[in-house]
């Protein structure tokens, strides 16, 4: 029962967090990464099986869980914390340098329909050339 | 002796990356001095290290002396030596372009971040350990986003903000990879996981199969290979000039872990296609 309801969990962050970062504004996107880090790394947390009343260590108890992958996702997440606070600097730093939080730096439908959108967009291509 | 020259390209960089993020701000052109002396050292060593006979067998270096599947390992043989050679060539020539053109005065802390980033580099080129790989890859990409944002710029901030984010999802990826494979074969160093895989239960072949395809699509999206390289232009372009010569070392460590995973997985993989077309 445990177990279903632990990979339902990584289950709905993992599609939660790919849905996220495929949207077009930076805000989600972040989110998006941070779910997805949370979701693997409950996987890997469950990759050493899942057990209750079981210390990591040997001898405390007559049943021990693996204290590697605990050890990795440890790393994993200081890691990923890391990583998310950079990436949330850096999507500060694009929303005031491009002018709004699109993850190209402008939405594209103005940029093709109005001349204004097209002149004041900062990413058009004739700029970027 | 020579298990120590092969630390020392590793340990060197970060702890002189440490000193210059001290010495960056109030003294640029002493941290010119140390990161110029510091990459002409590496580059010694290297050159030394390929030439001489060290490599005709692997040397193995375990860490805090914790026996080989336990502990993490660094291997060193020819193809990791000729991949030091070539970064720390690489960067010396980058780190002198940088300074004739002061490119590294257009922002804080160029030398820390390039030594943290000759770090990632020099030691995901010796690691034998998966999820070590994994850390020294987060470590180079950490530095290799301070180092393509360094100067700033528009162009620059939304080529690097496409950078970090593709490459987060692809550490997610990774990570789902090394995490089965440590759950069906109970290893991550890669020598282990080669004599281990013989004897994998024919059930959980496919999910050894699909953990070694989404670690190749990782290291793909890494390498930039061609469906995978969107994040490259937008890098590559915008970049400071000796950084995106540095960053032509950075996606050959994707190719460099192809290399070294494919001839231990192969058997596995074209083993499994034949039990499958039966």
């Amino acid at each position: 029962m445990i177990e279903l309801a632990f990979s339902a969990l990584i289950g709905v962050l993992t599609a939660t967090g790919i849905y996220l970062v495929l949207r077009a504004q930076t805000f989600p996107v972040v989110l998006g990464v941070t779910l997805l880090s949370y979701g693997v790394n409950l996987f890997f947390f469950a990759m050493g099986r899942l057990h209750t009343d079981a210390p990591a260590v040997i001898g405390q108890a007559t049943q021990h869980a693996d204290p590697l992958p605990q050890a990795l996702v440890l790393t994993a997440i200081v890691i990923a914390f890391a990583m998310t606070a950079f990436v949330i600097v850096l999507a500060l730093r694009a929303r005031m340098e491009l002018g709004n939080d699109h993850v190209d730096g402008s939405p594209i439908i103005p940029d093709i329909n109005t001349e204004s959108g097209h002149n004041h967009s900062p990413t058009s291509k004739d700029n970027q050339a | 002796m020579t298990g120590m020259a092969v630390a020392f390209t590793v340990l060197f960089p970060i702890l002189l990356a440490g000193v210059l993020a001290g010495v960056d701000r109030r003294f640029p052109d002493a941290a010119r001095i140390i990161n110029l002396t510091g990459t002409v050292l590496l580059f010694a060593v290297t050159l030394i290290l390929l030439i001489s006979p060290v490599g005709n067998t692997p040397v193995v270096i375990e860490l805090g002396n914790w026996p080989a599947p336990f502990g993490i390992v660094w291997v060193f043989d020819r193809l990791s030596g000729l991949m030091l050679l070539l970064t720390s060539s690489v960067a010396l020539m980058a780190l002198l372009y940088a300074i004739k053109t002061e490119e590294d005065k257009r922002g804080p802390h160029f030398h820390a971040l390039f030594q943290a980033q000759l770090f990632g580099l020099n030691g995901a080129f010796l690691t034998g350990d998966l999820f070590n790989l994994f850390v020294f890859l987060e470590v180079l990409l950490l530095a290799s986003y301070g180092l393509l944002l360094h100067g700033g710029g528009k162009f620059r901030t939304r080529g690097g903000l496409h950078y970090v984010i593709i490459n987060l999802v692809g550490s997610t990826l990774f990570l789902f990879a090394v995490g089965t494979l440590y759950g069906v074969m109970g290893t991550l160093n890669i020598a282990d996981l080669a004599l281990k895989l013989p004897d994998v239960p024919a059930d959980r072949v496919p999910l050894v199969v699909t953990a070694f395809f989404l670690l190749f699509t990782v290291f793909l999206i890494k390498a930039a290979a061609f469906p995978l390289y969107l994040w490259l232009p937008g890098a590559y372009a915008f970049a400071p000039v000796p950084i995106a010569a540095l960053f032509a070392i950075m996606t050959k460590v994707g190719l460099y872990s192809i290399l070294r995973l494919i001839r231990l997985f192969s058997p596995t993989i074209t083993s499994d296609r034949s039990t499958a077309a039966i």
